[in-house]
């Protein structure tokens, strides 16, 4: 037995120099994941884990270009609706199982079972069938869809002897997840089977959850953590002009917003609406909650620059309080109009725009009232239509019609709102099976303008996304997705 | 005396029975649930969907069913399993304990050491214009919001000695002595609140005791003050010293679960927080129960000690 | 009578101090407490901003003395929500013993045992955020200490000989229990008040820290801390002024009911 120890011992003093050699990085962030389940789990901060984990066929780069990830190509059809894909050979899972075409086919259908619940179910109803073709993977729609190549991001891709993926990881992707304690850490190792030779650079991710702000922000600063993945305006701020630690930036996809119940009053008449919009000053919000590091924004973000309509265009971005107290007294209103803003109050930025948000709305007409929400609370509030008003914040896609048509068309699975425009309805329903980029975006333009002003959601403002890195972590690059896919190009200067 | 044990025995248990039913009701009753989170906002998904997700976790049961099942295994020592990680409740809490009991009596052990003499010092100079500044000082530190003062701490390490800035834990095993530069900004945090509040009932009790008859005939018989202080009175005044200090360390958890938060540390206080935010439900009901079940316990065992102390309650 | 105590003398006057502070609040206030100005964002402390100005640019000197107003509001109505529900169960239970006693401080020791801030924060949960719910949380978390503390003495009363010749001439319960048991109890229930009171204050300034006390832009002590913490490294004034306040807040109830305990009653010393 004694022998047995000692062996043991002697085996360990070998390995662990060559295992310190293996690059660590600290990364600290706020929340832990709750599930690891790809198809189910869709909080932000299972996003970090996860995205490192596993992948879809396709990826989307720093450009928010598609690019291919698991399927190695493509070819599709002339009239749009079927696709073939070729998989990447010498990749294994992290359970070392060598992917195949039937795995892919598999994490279709697993995302399609009603039994699994998954979310992204609904983003995938045009497809018809997936098929195993050789090497290959054939899928078809029942009509063309523009935005499938970009949305298959999401479709993790999962083997087919895989255990509860809800507790054991096991994807494609660069990293495996070796050791999760809760609220404290998770140990991400390098997969050694990954498809791509020679990623990921780094040995190992060590995410750290630390919730406190200035506890994260010292820990950078003093080099405990390296990487600090979407911080908000103010840690940025705090951490400016710190010369050991560098600020990545770029614009983001996600916004804040005032959304609307636009089925119960003041909301439900679109004067009303629309006066919300003037009684903004979005430029001062800028100011005041990003610290100057956001721009306002329109129902798409700036850094969709093929598709946004530039907010110069919108009428009711231009702050007018006394407008807006006309167009409420043309609603009917003969004093200040009460209204209710729940606040999603995890997020430090959301809070602060909200405050300001209030002392505009005051000015214009307004009676305004906020309530900070726990963000279970928030949560359910939300998804049953159960508020007058809230303010928050939404990530974004790369493509118009994934935003749009689940959140502005009647009955869209996020439409919490329950706006309803029969016409807008029409001009979503054609845009997405256009083919014709032109005409498409015509279409959204067109989509835009009808919803900035008296549309179900006030969009407010699109930060800058920061990521703070220690001087000697090269080659990470941001995307505005907030994907943190480039950690598999990463690696830390000696 | 006997028959007076039982009763409260059966009584501590209606009481833990009551703590249960309790927390199990609370945390159904607070506005959205694991699936919620686990989903987050602005998420898509179909009602059909929804419902299969609650099933997998056994949350489209009737509220009755599920209580009576969980009791039914924590009678046998089964907690259950995290919604998150599935690792068995009983395991991930014993994981955590180890830092929490370590914070606990650091802080604890720290404040007793100093408590002692400061108690003493301040009976030996009692109503003078220095007892006044003592109590005073003790005054502020039990006013002293703990979380604010993790944060002034944290700030002011980094700012004059970045190297005491330690944030996060190391198992004491791995490496003693960063485990306890990480520990000492929470020890102090933590407690310097309670060293005030014990340092003050220290003086009350040696007080009281200086008070006695056996301390005045000491002292008649020309025993100096200082032999009478740590001859007589300080034994007798650590009686009810031990029993505010059994008190307090039921307390110190309230103060830990903060203390936890802001330094980053992997205790209990943060994981059920940490399982409230994610309404990891079987892991929050075994927390509270442990951690209510140690306070009532210490409660029972001081009740008991004043049974034997005082006749008076033995006959109520 | 004024008691001579010091404690009591220098308790009593922050106390006053604070209260007159927060009462006069619109009178003494430079700034509008919730007026936003970005350009004084941050700024230290100065001649036109006695105390800097937060994030907004608010000034930190009117935030405070408004917050004065909504910490000592919501410490004062939990306090004597607790008082009222807690001190009566205590003194029912020791007055009428047996089965009623049994029952009522168990279920005490059912809510004395759980964690406070937990219970707190379920509370608040399940009524949601507002000042009142913050009041009525913090009081039910302190019932059972009420009635555990007004227990004992009232139990000692009870057998005393004044309540049971008065029992005897036959005097009704709530006679007894008013003009009796409770005078009686007058020095314990200011002592235990006014300590509470002072914890009552740490309390909602932690609740409001964990975001779900007090609703901005109201200013509450404890929420200014919550709001300015992510900001302390750029600019710690916010968050020292505000600490402070709820420091010398807090402190000025609890010298009040330490000097209390010493003047009132010398056999309360030893219990804490």
């Amino acid at each position: 037995m004694i022998r047995l120890v000692k062996r043991a011992a002697f085996a360990a003093a070998l390995i662990v120099p060559l295992a310190a050699t293996a690059q660590v990085l600290e990364v600290a962030t706020d929340a832990s994941p709750v599930g690891l389940d790809p198809h189910v789990a869709t909080a932000f901060s299972t996003a970090l884990v996860n995205g490192n984990i596993y992948e879809g066929l396709t990826a989307v780069d720093k450009d928010l270009k598609v690019v291919p990830a698991v399927a190695e190509s493509w070819t599709i059809s002339p009239d749009g609706k079927t696709y073939v894909f070729k998989i990447r050979k010498g990749g294994t899972f992290h359970n070392g199982k060598p992917i195949t075409a039937a795995d892919v086919v598999y994490s279709f259908e697993r995302v399609l079972k009603k039994e699994t619940g998954s979310p992204f179910a609904s983003r995938f109803a045009l497809v018809k069938s997936t098929t195993v073709q050789g090497d290959d993977v054939k899928v078809e729609l029942t009509d063309p869809s523009a935005p499938f190549l970009s949305q298959l991001v999401v479709l993790s891709i999962v083997p087919s002897n895989h255990g509860d993926l809800q507790r054991e990881a096991n994807g494609t992707g660069p990293f495996k997840l070796t050791q999760w304690v809760p609220d404290t850490y998770l140990q991400l190792t390098k997969h050694d089977g990954y498809w791509d030779k020679g990623m990921p650079k780094l040995g190992s991710l060590k995410i750290n959850i630390v919730p406190e702000a200035s506890t994260r922000q010292v820990g950078i600063s003093t080099g405990i953590y390296q990487f600090m993945p979407s911080i908000d305006a103010s840690t940025a701020v705090a951490l400016k002009g710190n010369p050991t630690v560098k600020l990545l930036e770029t614009r983001d996809l996600a916004y804040s917003l005032v959304g609307m119940n636009t089925t119960i009053a003041p909301f439900d008449k679109p004067q009303v609406r629309e006066a919300f919009n003037l009684a903004l000053d979005r430029a001062k919000i800028v100011q005041a909650a990003y610290f100057g590091h956001a721009v306002p924004g329109g129902p798409l973000s700036p850094a969709l620059s093929e598709w946004a309509t530039p907010v110069s265009q919108f009428s009711c971005y231009a702050h007018d309080a006394n407008k807006a107290k006309a167009l409420l007294k043309e609603a009917g209103f003969a004093g200040d109009v009460p209204v209710t803003l729940k606040v999603l109050g995890s997020i430090q930025t959301v809070r602060d725009v909200a405050q300001v948000v209030q002392a505009q709305l005051n000015a214009a007409g307004f009676k305004a009232q906020l309530e900070i929400q726990e963000q279970g609370k928030f949560i359910q509030d939300w998804r049953n239509s159960n508020f007058e008003s809230f303010v928050s914040q939404n990530g974004g896609s790369p493509d118009p019609d994934d935003y749009f048509y689940r959140t502005f068309r009647t009955g869209g699975s996020t439409n919490v709102f329950k706006y309803s425009n029969p016409e807008l309805d029409k001009l979503l329903d054609e845009a997405r099976t256009m083919q014709d980029q032109a005409k498409r975006k015509a279409a959204y333009a067109q989509a835009q303008q009808t919803l900035a002003c008296r549309g179900p959601i006030a969009h407010i403002a699109y930060a800058t996304l920061f990521t703070a890195v220690r001087n000697n972590v090269q080659g990470y690059e941001l995307i505005a997705t907030r994907s943190t896919r480039y950690l598999r190009e990463t690696s830390l200067a000696r | 005396m006997l028959r007076v044990l039982a009763q409260r025995l059966l009584d501590l248990m209606v009481v833990l029975w009551g703590v249960s039913a309790l927390v199990f009701l609370m945390i159904r009753f607070i506005p959205g649930d694991a699936v919620q989170i686990m989903l987050g906002a602005n998420v898509e998904i179909t009602p059909d969907r929804l419902e299969a997700l609650y099933r997998k976790i056994g949350l489209d049961k009737p509220l009755f069913e599920q209580y009576a099942s969980w009791i039914g295994g924590v009678l046998v020592g089964d907690f259950g399993t995290s919604l998150w990680t599935g690792a068995p409740v009983g395991e991930e809490i014993l994981a955590r304990l180890g830092v929490t009991v370590e914070l606990l009596m650091l802080s604890l052990g720290t404040a007793v050491a100093l408590a002692i003499p400061a108690g003493c010092l301040m009976a030996y100079v009692r109503r003078s214009a220095s007892d006044y500044v003592v109590r005073v000082v003790t005054i502020v530190g039990v006013t002293m919001p703990s979380f604010w003062l993790g944060i002034i701490l944290i700030l002011t390490f980094y700012k004059l000695a970045p190297g005491f800035a330690s944030i996060g834990y190391v198992p004491f095993r791995d490496d003693p002595l960063g485990n306890l530069s990480r520990m000492f900004l929470p020890t102090v945090s933590l407690a310097l609140p309670i060293l005030a509040s014990l340092s003050r009932i220290m003086r009350s009790a040696m007080l009281d005791a200086l008070g006695q008859d056996y301390v005045r005939t000491a002292r008649a018989k020309g025993v100096s003050e200082t032999m009478v202080i740590f001859r007589h009175a300080l034994r007798n005044a650590l009686i009810p010293f031990v029993t505010a200090v059994g008190i307090t360390a039921g307390y110190l958890f309230g103060g830990a679960i903060v203390v936890e938060q802001v330094f980053a540390l992997p205790g209990l206080g943060r994981l059920v927080i940490g399982a409230i935010a994610e309404r990891n439900y079987p892991l929050i009901q075994a927390t509270i129960l442990l951690v209510t079940s140690g306070f009532v316990v210490i409660n029972f065992l001081v009740d008991m000690l004043y049974v034997a102390i005082d006749p008076r309650v033995r006959e109520a | 009578m004024i008691p001579r105590h010091p404690l009591v003398l220098v308790g009593g006057a922050l106390v006053v101090v604070q209260c007159a502070l927060a009462l006069f609040a619109p009178l003494i206030a430079p700034y509008d407490p919730i007026g936003q100005n970005i350009i004084n964002r941050m700024e230290a402390p100065s001649l036109s901003f006695l105390l800097g100005a937060d994030q907004f640019g608010r000034d930190n000197f009117s935030r405070i003395l408004y917050g004065y107003r909504a910490s000592l509001a919501v410490s004062l109505v939990s306090v004597a929500i607790a008082l009222l529900v807690g001190g009566s169960l205590g003194v029912i239970s020791a007055f009428y013993r047996g089965w009623t006693d049994r029952v009522v401080m168990r279920c005490m020791d059912v809510l004395f045992a759980f964690p406070l801030i937990l219970l707190a924060i379920a509370i608040i949960s399940l009524l949601g955020p507002r000042q009142w719910t913050t009041a009525i949380a913090i009081g039910i978390v302190y019932t059972p200490i009420f009635a555990r503390l007004l227990r004992g003495p009232a139990l000692v009363l009870a057998e005393s000989e004044f309540v049971v010749s008065a029992r005897a001439i036959g005097a009704g319960d709530l006679r007894i229990l008013l003009r009796h048991i409770l005078p009686n109890l007058a020095s314990v229930i200011l002592v235990q008040a006014s300590l509470s009171l002072s914890t009552a204050i740490l309390v909602e300034a932690s609740l409001s820290f964990l975001g779900i006390g007090t609703q901005p832009p109201t200013p509450s002590l404890g929420l200014m801390l919550a709001e300015s913490r992510s900001y302390a490294l750029i600019s710690p004034w916010t968050s020292i002024f505000a600490g402070v306040a709820i420091l010398t807040s807090s402190l000025g109830f609890n010298l009040l009911g330490d000097g209390l305990r010493d003047t009132l009653d010398p056999r309360l010393k030893g219990t804490e």
